[in-house]
């Protein structure tokens, strides 16, 4: 007997380009199923990241914040008898050698006493746990200290300006150094010491280059 | 572009034995052939691509209540006639293509396939195993069980070719 034949369909004629159209364009109706997921997804991760943002920000803060009464007690400290300067001198060619050798590094020292910021002494202050420079400038009557230490590595140069306790406190970061000035002079005259303190240590040389 | 479209709408159209199924089977077997082409090792882009529209069609099925309905067999949606064939005026061949197919539409899926991958793709034994998943003995088996159960359904209806 013979083999029955089968019938071969052929494809309709529009069939071709339909999936030709299809195939252009490929996602929407296969995407569907797992869009709620990737929304889900992508909420989670966005979340996660808004909440690590705000926790690092927060730390940064409180860590500045630390920071900051930790220096208004380092200056307060300083203004007890006989504590505010381990070196007293004038000279900023006398104080920039006399850290060596008492800081791992070595602080900008600037003697602005031309506008009026005459430097008075300076020693060496434990803050927060580690060695830091304190320079000791004066203001008329006015005591203002300033701290120096170097930048943290993941550190953000910003600065900022508070008040506590009715002492100004500004800090700055400049030539890879943070700054602290504390002091109960007024905020336009600290501003202005912090400039020229800015200025000095942003020239390399203009400070810390004594003549040979 | 879309190479052996005739062959993938042909399985696709024997599988779901009916046009509409047919066209949607070829529509997603080729975006997924697209998408896997990346994992095409083959030789033969005929058998990859038939492998995928079988395969589509039997996850459409199970994914697909209502599809599974619409394939359901039934004689007033089965029993036409082959149409698009060319001018066959003969009366006789007409009834008998159209017998022919409603028997083939009668038979399980794993007949019919094996069946149309043999008969009208020609494809080889090895070919075909790789296809349905099946050993090369099995695919030999099973084809001719198919051809006996199709001439014993064309028989069974009466006036089969003797």
């Amino acid at each position: 007997m013979s083999q029955p034949r089968l019938p071969y369909y052929t494809a309709p004629s529009g069939l071709r380009d339909r999936v030709q159209a299809a195939v252009r364009r490929p996602p929407a109706r296969r995407s569907a199923p797992w869009r709620p997921a990737a929304w889900v997804t992508g909420i989670a991760a966005a979340l996660v990241l808004l909440a690590s943002g705000v926790w690092l920000v927060g730390a940064r803060r409180r860590a500045a914040d630390a920071e900051l009464t930790a220096v208004l007690d380092g200056h307060l400290r300083a203004l007890a008898p006989g504590h505010l300067a381990d070196v007293a001198s004038t000279d900023q060619h006398a104080v920039k050698p006399w850290f060596a050798g008492k800081l791992d590094f070595s602080p900008p020292v600037v003697d602005p006493a031309a506008d009026g910021f005459p430097l008075v002494g300076a020693r060496v202050d434990v803050v927060d746990g580690r060695n830091l420079a304190a320079l000791v400038y004066s203001r008329r009557s006015h005591i203002i200290n300033v701290f120096v230490r170097p930048l943290g590595a993941d550190e953000r140069a910003t600065s900022r300006d508070g008040e506590r306790r009715g002492y100004n406190v500004m800090s700055w970061a400049a030539s890879g150094m943070r700054f602290w000035a504390v002091s109960d002079l007024n905020v336009q005259e600290l501003a202005q010491l912090r400039n020229l303190l800015a200025a000095g240590t942003g020239r390399p040389g203009s400070s810390s280059a004594p003549s040979r | 572009m879309l190479p052996h479209l005739g062959a993938a709408y042909n399985l696709a159209r024997h599988l779901t034995r009916n046009d509409h199924d047919a066209e949607d089977v070829v529509q997603e077997a080729y975006l997924r052939a697209l998408r896997y082409f990346g994992a095409f090792r083959g030789r033969d882009a005929r058998a990859w691509l038939l492998a995928i529209v079988r395969h589509t069609t039997y996850t459409r099925r199970r994914r697909d209540p209502l599809a599974a309905i619409t394939t359901e067999f039934s004689d007033e949606l089965h029993s036409g006639a082959v149409e698009g064939q060319g001018p066959e005026r003969d009366l006789d061949r007409r009834e008998t293509a159209a017998r022919v197919q409603s028997a083939l539409d009668r038979l399980p899926p794993r007949f019919r396939e094996v069946l149309v991958l043999r008969e009208l793709e020609d494809l080889s034994y090895e070919e075909i195993g790789r296809i349905v998943r099946a050993p090369i003995g099995t695919v030999m088996s099973r084809l001719s069980r198919a051809r006996a159960r199709l001439e014993q359904a064309l028989a069974a209806e009466g006036g089969g070719t003797p």
